[in-house]
């Protein structure tokens, strides 16, 4: 039998350059984890994103990657899995990159449900411009900018996720490598779109994050039987709880039927001088 | 860490099972020693970087050895496993969030006795959970391994000078003061 491809066979050349102790290299060790596990070529993988610290993730990788524009990594991954679907796609940011300036994709990207595998890593914070609040800052969370807190309403990113109609959420934690990496290939094998919502600490910004390794609730999220279940427990119950909170069934989008349309050729000549 | 939460230990039955815990365990200890490696390398840490080389080497080797006894077919299947089914939080996985880019060897040196503790309490608990003489043997063996790596850190921890209480103090800090 030939030498199983390792976790380390997924990792490039170069050397990730976030601060010491960020919670974004467990979400890198969990990625190339998840690859082993399910054995996939690299060059059968493509890591998209947009701009932020946690964007930085496809240069770790080793197989094809697209450092994007902020908020721009959906759309992007969306039109790769569409054009080449045999392509194992994810896309991956930060929750500025993908709740704030990326928002709207992400609301399409959830109705779309093109098979694609998002990665946000939550810290709840924008890292790489120096700590202003993101999305899913707490309100009454002080910033140089806010020193007295943002006091608004923190967005839901999952409850978002499932109304707009994601195929497959889950929350986990970056310091839960081996749990993080099961949950990943697990995304990735369900159709559709996944969205696993990462709470992976930022050591600079927000210190405080250190705390998550004692308080996040590993396993609490269980796959809900109906919608309005899941929406419950991703909205009542502890926002520090893990796991995989949906299943759904909707057939994943693969794009209009090539048969039913005009193919790009005929588009390309209509467009000719 | 004692304050992780671990899940009950992973399900051995036969050898396969035993070395491929135990060398899971030992590659991701390896993993993070070497990730802070190259972290402190990066930020300028020299001292810190080759302190994590050499303890990621003594780890790497222990794997490499592990590797060596295992069957070609055990050693090509031990990435296929579930994750989870190894432990919750994987022993070998090192506190990564207490790196800090002026970090001291004697910083260094704690994190890697907690990892090594980690993984000794469970070639412990193994041991004592496995089902026939052979096992437990072997893993009554890899505990006895890491135990003598623990006693060598904290050996070289005790002969370490602890940092001054301002280590982490920067005149020129990279995160805007509030
Ligand atoms: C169009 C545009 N607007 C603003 C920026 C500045 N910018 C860079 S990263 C970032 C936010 C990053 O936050 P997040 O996505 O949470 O990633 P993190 O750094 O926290 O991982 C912003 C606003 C930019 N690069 N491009
Ligand atoms: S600023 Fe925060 S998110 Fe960015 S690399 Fe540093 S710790 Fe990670
Ligand atoms: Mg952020």
């Amino acid at each position: 039998m030939s030498e199983a491809r390792k976790p380390s066979d997924y990792k490039s050349a170069i050397k990730p350059i976030w601060c010491p102790g960020c919670g974004d290299y467990g979400v890198l060790s969990a990625i190339t984890r998840a690859f082993a596990l399910l054995q996939l070529a690299p060059e059968e993988i493509a890591v998209i994103s947009g701009i932020g610290c946690a964007a930085r993730i496809p240069a770790y990788i080793g197989a094809y990657g697209f450092h994007g524009l902020h908020g721009r990594a959906l759309p992007m991954a969306t039109g790769l899995k569409l054009a080449r679907p045999e392509l194992t796609v994810l896309a991956a940011g930060g929750d500025g990159d993908i709740y704030s300036i990326g928002g709207n994709h992400f609301l399409h990207a959830c109705r779309r449900n093109v098979d694609i595998t998002l990665l946000v890593m939550d810290n709840r914070i924008y890292g790489m411009t120096k700590g202003q609040p993101s999305p899913t800052t707490e309100p009454d969370f002080s910033t140089h900018l806010y020193p007295a807190g943002t006091h608004l309403q923190p967005l839901n990113a999952m409850a978002i996720a499932l109304i707009a109609g994601a195929n497959y959420v889950a929350r986990a934690f970056s310091g839960d490598p081996n749990g993080l990496a099961a949950e990943i290939a697990q995304a990735i094998r369900h159709p559709g779109f996944s969205v696993i919502e990462i709470l992976s600490p930022c050591v600079t910004f927000r210190p405080g994050q250190k705390a998550w390794k004692r308080q996040v609730q590993r396993g609490a999220l269980t796959p809900a039987a109906t919608l309005p279940e899941a929406l419950a427990a991703v909205t009542t119950g502890p926002q520090l709880a893990t796991g995989v909170v949906w299943k759904g069934d909707r057939p994943p989008y693969a794009g209009p039927d090539p048969a039913a349309g005009k193919k790009l050729q005929d588009l390309l000549e209509g467009f000719a001088p | 860490m004692t304050e992780r939460v671990t899940r009950p230990l992973p399900h051995v039955e036969t050898m396969e099972d035993l070395l491929t815990a135990a060398c899971l365990v030992e590659e991701a200890a390896a993993e993070c020693l070497q990730s802070l490696c190259e972290q402190m390398e990066v930020h300028h840490n020299p001292r810190m970087s080759a302190l994590f080389t050499r303890l990621a080497d003594m780890r790497a080797s222990h794997a490499a050895r592990i590797l060596a006894e295992m069957e070609p077919h055990w050693r090509a299947q031990r990435y296929r496993r579930d994750p989870r089914w190894l432990a919750d939080a994987c022993p070998g996985v090192a506190d990564m969030d207490e790196a800090h880019y002026l970090m001291q060897p004697a910083h260094g040196l704690q994190l890697a006795a907690r990892s090594a503790r980690r993984i000794h309490d469970f070639f412990s608990a193994l041991a004592a959970a496995m089902p026939d003489a052979a096992l437990e043997q072997r893993a009554v063996e890899l505990k006895a391994q890491v135990a003598a790596d623990l006693r060598a850190i904290e050996e070289e921890l005790a002969r370490t000078q602890s940092p001054r209480e301002d280590w982490s103090h920067d005149d020129d800090p990279p995160v805007i003061q509030a």
